[in-house]
């Protein structure tokens, strides 16, 4: 069991999902966020914080999303902790307007 | 705010569950110079985390490791086995500190409030979850197993939890730290039906998409869902396919594959596991034990989001010796404080809490389920929290007049009364020797079952 951060969260990096992680699983790529694996408990508070709808538990992962699994184990081990809700990225809204959100 | 930079913010938070811990975090965050004492009635800390979440969900209970980190912080002192409102008094609290946060949660199971709830074999679901996870309040209830059949009333993640420790292989449970004595009751069940009643559809339950189908994985089980509900209403579609809604989206699917083992031929050496929709409890049914639940079919009606079920005067009675209700919490009330009687909350605009003219009692906060429902998973407190010490910041300047005492003066005053009040050290001493009698049981612990035996260990 694994939660990961996919695709949607490129260039939005809203971090409200951030908040509410009670481990500091999350990890401040430099265009999105990824959670480690290792420190992540499953817990799903995140899931439904996110405006875009880009975390996912394995269990019901789109199978063309399946590579974010490793992506988000690799990269969350290089990339800083982030612990608090930050900016957006300029552009988030209307990013998130063009996912259909 | 020039007194400010000399000034330190004395905290009391009543509860040490997860909300607890996540505000004395947030207050630490704060760049807000502060001394929390951390008051909590069992000599234990982590609340729900110890109580309330599944012992068969031993990762989740891991949080308890970041809780640590922060009881461990210097300026946190926890303080167990010191009941507010009996040992200390709230105003006494508030002369000792300039703000008291209630992270009391929502110990109490709400009612159904139907005829027969009171008959022996009728449950809230709070005992039985405090009496697996070896909660000293709960240790003497008496559950009977020896019947075939059990119906759970309540379509959330509670109802899945008791329905899995229902159900679930005995040697899979005697991996969790689900206490030995509470074992040897479940080995001797005879529980093979369990009904998971609900009282409106499958896109109004609020299970969560990861529990519902950890369900289906029980090997020895055979969940099923009649594929009759499964048939949506026009409202029922749209509230299905409002984007947000992405988690009853993703629960309809698992519903739909539950809904493919309804006529399969049903193997006998598997239990049985029933979600049934639309049933309304009308009376718990028997001559001083239970003996059925009789349900009133429901039917939805009104708009999306807005629907509401009304009866359609169709009966359905369902045997059993066993029933849970799990149909919601309330919190601890206190004198002085405003419960908001519909919700089970303590009253409060914006985090601050109101007392029963409706005015804000300036220096008392809540945060967690007390504050605003039993709603949510363990990260939902850790932003609730947050918010509730942003709302204090707001707030600080009403109190750097003040002095306040704190942490000192007050174990001074449960010295004088002869509170024997448990530190976090002790509480370590208490933990390890659980570890270590769990380890060789081959569990993660074996749990003190009772307030005595904890404090006998120090």
């Amino acid at each position: 069991m694994t939660t990961l951060v996919t695709d949607n969260c490129h260039r939005c990096r809203f971090t409200e999902c951030v908040a509410a992680c009670p481990v500091s699983a999350f990890r401040a790529g430099e265009e999105m966020l990824f959670i480690d694996p290792d420190v992540c408990v499953d817990c799903g508070a995140c899931i439904p914080k996110c405006p875009v709808q880009a975390i996912y538990e394995d269990l019901d992962l789109p199978e063309q999303l399946n590579a974010w699994i490793e992506i988000n184990a690799r990269r969350s081990k290089v990339m800083p902790k982030i612990t608090k809700k930050e900016s957006p990225y300029a552009g988030a809204d209307d990013r998130k307007t063009s996912l259909g959100f | 705010m020039e007194n400010a930079k000399h000034f330190t913010l004395q905290v009391a938070i009543i509860g040490s569950g997860p909300s607890g811990f996540f505000a004395a975090e947030a207050l630490l965050n704060s760049g807000i110079s502060s001394e929390i004492t951390i008051l909590e009635r069992l000599p234990c800390p982590y609340g729900l985390i110890r109580y309330g979440v599944a012992p068969d969900h031993q990762k989740l209970k891991s949080v308890t490791q970041t809780l640590d980190i922060i009881a461990e912080h210097p300026s946190v002192t926890f303080l167990g086995n010191v009941e507010v409102g009996k040992d200390i008094q709230i105003n006494e609290l508030m002369e000792l500190y300039h703000i008291v946060i209630f992270t009391t949660g929502m110990p109490k199971s709400s009612l159904l409030e139907i005829e027969g709830e009171s008959l022996i074999g009728v449950h809230p679901s709070s005992t039985f979850i405090g009496w697996y996870n070896g909660h000293p309040d709960y240790q003497t209830q008496p559950f009977d197993f020896s019947n075939d059949s059990a119906v759970i009333i309540g379509h959330g993640n509670v109802a899945i939890d008791i329905c899995r420790v229902l159900t679930k292989p005995i040697d899979e449970l005697r991996k969790s730290d689900i206490p030995e004595t509470a074992l040897e009751l479940l080995s001797k069940s005879k529980i093979n039906n369990v009904h998971l009643v609900g009282r409106r559809g499958p896109v109004q339950a609020k299970f969560t998409t990861k529990e519902l189908h950890e369900l289906g994985k029980l090997e020895n089980c055979n969940v099923s869902v009649n594929p009759k509900h499964l048939n949506l209403g026009e409202a029922c579609l749209q509230e299905l396919n409002e984007i947000s809604n992405q988690s009853a989206r993703k629960n309809h699917g698992i519903f739909q594959t539950y809904s493919n083992n309804f006529t399969a031929v049903q193997n006998a050496d598997k239990k049985q596991i029933a979600i049934d929709f639309m049933l309304n409890p009308k009376v718990f049914k028997g001559d001083r034990k239970l003996q059925s639940v009789l349900f009133e079919e429901n039917q939805l009606g009104g708009p999306a989001f807005k629907q509401f079920s009304t009866p359609c005067n169709s009966l359905l009675e369902i045997p059993c010796s066993l029933a849970f209700t799990s149909v919601g919490f309330r919190g601890t009330q206190f004198a002085g404080l405003h419960t908001n009687p519909n919700k089970g909350i303590l009253s409060n605009l914006n985090s601050r809490l109101i007392n029963e003219h409706g005015d804000i009692v300036y220096g008392m906060y809540a945060a967690g389920w007390v504050k605003r429902g039993p709603q949510g998973v363990i990260g939902t407190n850790r932003e609730c929290a947050q918010d509730t010490v942003d709302r204090i910041l707001e707030d600080l300047p009403i109190f750097l007049d003040h002095s306040a005492s704190g942490k000192n003066n007050l174990m001074d005053m449960l010295k004088l009364r002869n509170i024997h009040f448990v530190t976090f050290n002790d509480w370590k001493i208490i933990d390890a020797i659980e570890v270590e009698n769990g380890q060789q049981l081959g569990k993660p612990r074996e749990k003190f079952t009772s307030v005595s035996s904890m404090l006998a260990c120090i």
